[in-house]
């Protein structure tokens, strides 16, 4: 499934985005259907409220998926998205952070994901220009609707960036980025020198930064 | 206003395809808190729905509980990175499937710090300082002294586990349910690749030395464009000096070259110029000798030595040597 996806993503220069091509297809499905049907998290409450660690790992069953599909919008890179949302659900258990959770765990969840991406992105941007971005080094996020809704511009702004690449950037970037593979086996695979694969790498990067200029949330 | 706010509308605006109008309502309709829970309740929806990709739940999941169930008291992170209660797994069902391998390694101490903060876990250990850390996937590691482990601060890759390491380290890779394997990288490029078993590394400035117990593992080394693989076999000795040229040797004695975990220091004919290498990166300490002659004695033995200073005197006294110290330099003359 994964691997459909990759050579969709990568191939196919004018759907860019693949869409409702994929389902979760498992007995998951169904408990994340029916949880998602009932906004309360009525049971995950009353499972923290038993015990804890039965409370994090019911979370991570649930919204470990959604979390890193979420991600990847703004990170574009599978491993990067992975890595947060795992860093989330250590920190969750680690830090106790469940306990401050007021509202429902996945708003939390899903806030704080979105943040993490969103320092993980402007810190990854700025080291190929430090000039051009300049930023405070915390982003503290909080509730407000207007950062709410800057942060889904960010991710269609970057979807639409990439989607204006040249085809064999775009599909370059995203071996690179998405799929995490090392430019000499983009190169080996495409038929190109390492130095091609380089300078679209390069090339998509520095679009992606001019591009986000402006939607920096400082 | 607000009642045209729904589900649709949302995902459409998720999507990317609301009007400027559409999202000004959406913005306005976000000041009610009871709107935002929604508002998260259908992200979490529509990334089900259209997700980007299908990450793998199944290890992953197993991971974090194995991590749960490791940490059953929720300590301090300081807590969970400095204690031993990781270092020994319970008897659970993950540790059944977990194969101790144990490797040491020995690598420049070239500073590897910066980069990619976020992703990493920094572990670093002072001059006479040894430390165990317990990494989430059950592999042990004992960092010897100036040393630093980067690891990716949970989970690994999902191929494979890699870590950077500048310093000393002993590893004892657990093989996991699923095989991955292990990778041990260095700022000098080289690189080790686990198959689940023991073996030794050393890599310094002046030269790296690879030393295996038994089973297999693969050294990558060399430059960018010129990257070579060597496997080795159990009982073999390879040298690579800074320029990358490798020599192999068979028959080491492997087990000498993690007796530093249990502060034990292991010489075989070992010259005391060799030591001073030993003092400036264990311990920050400069040797001086009262005479050049003495640089090319040599010392054979086993040494129990918890400090610099234990160790001095065990070798002065050994090789009928006495010492005298002055600020951070030992200057070693003859009885």
């Amino acid at each position: 499934m994964i691997q459909k996806l990759s050579s969709e993503t990568a191939q196919n220069a004018d759907s860019f985005e693949p869409k409702n091509k994929l389902s979760v297809g498992r007995e998951d499905e169904k408990i994340l259907s029916d949880h998602l049907a009932d906004d309360s998290e009525l049971f995950i409450r009353k499972s923290f409220e038993e015990d804890p660690q039965k409370g994090c790992e019911l979370l991570f069953r649930l919204y470990y998926r959604g979390l890193c599909t979420h991600a990847v919008r703004f990170v574009y890179s599978k491993e990067v998205a992975e890595d947060l949302v795992s860093e989330l659900f250590y920190n969750f258990w680690t830090k106790r952070s469940y306990q401050s959770v007021t509202a429902s765990y996945r708003a939390y969840l899903f806030r704080s994901v979105r943040n993490r991406a969103y320092n993980y992105l402007s810190n990854d941007l700025r080291k190929y220009d430090s000039l051009t971005v300049s930023l405070s080094e915390e982003h503290s996020l909080t509730e407000s609707p207007e950062q709410i809704m800057q942060l889904e511009e960010l991710h269609h702004t970057l979807n639409a960036l990439i989607a204006s690449l040249p085809p064999q950037c775009r599909k370059v970037f995203l071996m690179n980025r998405f799929e995490g593979q090392r430019p000499r086996d983009i190169a080996a695979e495409l038929g190109l020198s390492i130095r091609t694969v380089e300078t679209h790498i390069f090339k998509a990067l520095s679009t992606l930064k001019n591009g986000l200029k402006d939607q920096w949330l400082c | 206003m607000e009642s045209t706010i729904n589900k649709q509308l949302v995902f459409e605006h998720l999507a990317g395809k609301s009007t400027p109008m559409q999202k000004c309502s959406i913005e306005s309709w976000l000041q009610d808190d009871e709107n935002r829970e929604r508002f998260y309740q259908w992200l979490a929806e529509w990334e089900q729905q259209s997700p980007q990709y299908l990450p793998e739940l199944d290890a992953k999941l197993a991971g974090y509980v194995a991590f749960l169930k490791k940490i059953p008291e929720s300590p301090t992170l300081e807590a969970v990175l400095g204690e031993k209660n990781l270092s020994r797994p319970s008897g659970n069902l993950w540790a059944r499937w977990l194969v101790a391998a144990s490797a040491l390694l020995v690598l420049g101490l070239a500073g590897w710090y910066g980069q990619e903060k976020l992703l990493f876990e920094s572990h670093r250990t002072g001059f006479g300082e040894t430390r165990s850390i317990g990494l989430p996937d059950g592999t042990q590691v004992m960092l010897n002294s100036n040393s630093c482990l980067r690891v990716p601060r949970f989970g690994f890759g999902s191929h494979t586990r890699e870590v950077v390491l500048s310093g000393e380290a002993n590893f004892s890779v657990r093989r996991t349910i699923d095989n991955r394997k292990f990778l041990v990288k260095t700022d000098q490029g080289l690189e080790v690749l686990v198959f689940g078993t023991e073996f030794t590394v050393y890599a310094r400035e002046r030269g790296s030395k690879v030393v295996l117990n038994k089973g297999k593992v693969q050294l990558r080394y060399g430059a960018d464009d010129a990257r070579k693989a060597m496997e080795m076999k159990p009982g073999d000795l390879v040298m690579l000096d800074p320029q990358g040229h490798a020599k192999l040797r068979r028959n080491a004695a492997p087990q000498n070259y993690a007796a530093w975990a249990a502060h034990r220091f292991v010489f075989e004919g070992t010259s005391l110029d060799e030591l001073t290498y030993l003092f400036s990166e264990n311990f920050d300490l400069k040797i001086k000798f009262e005479g050049e002659d003495l640089r090319q004695l040599t010392l054979s033995g086993s040494f129990q030595a918890e400090s610099a200073e234990e160790l001095l005197q065990a070798l002065t006294d050994a090789a009928s040597l006495s010492y005298s110290s002055r600020g951070d330099t030992i200057i070693i003359t003859r009885n």
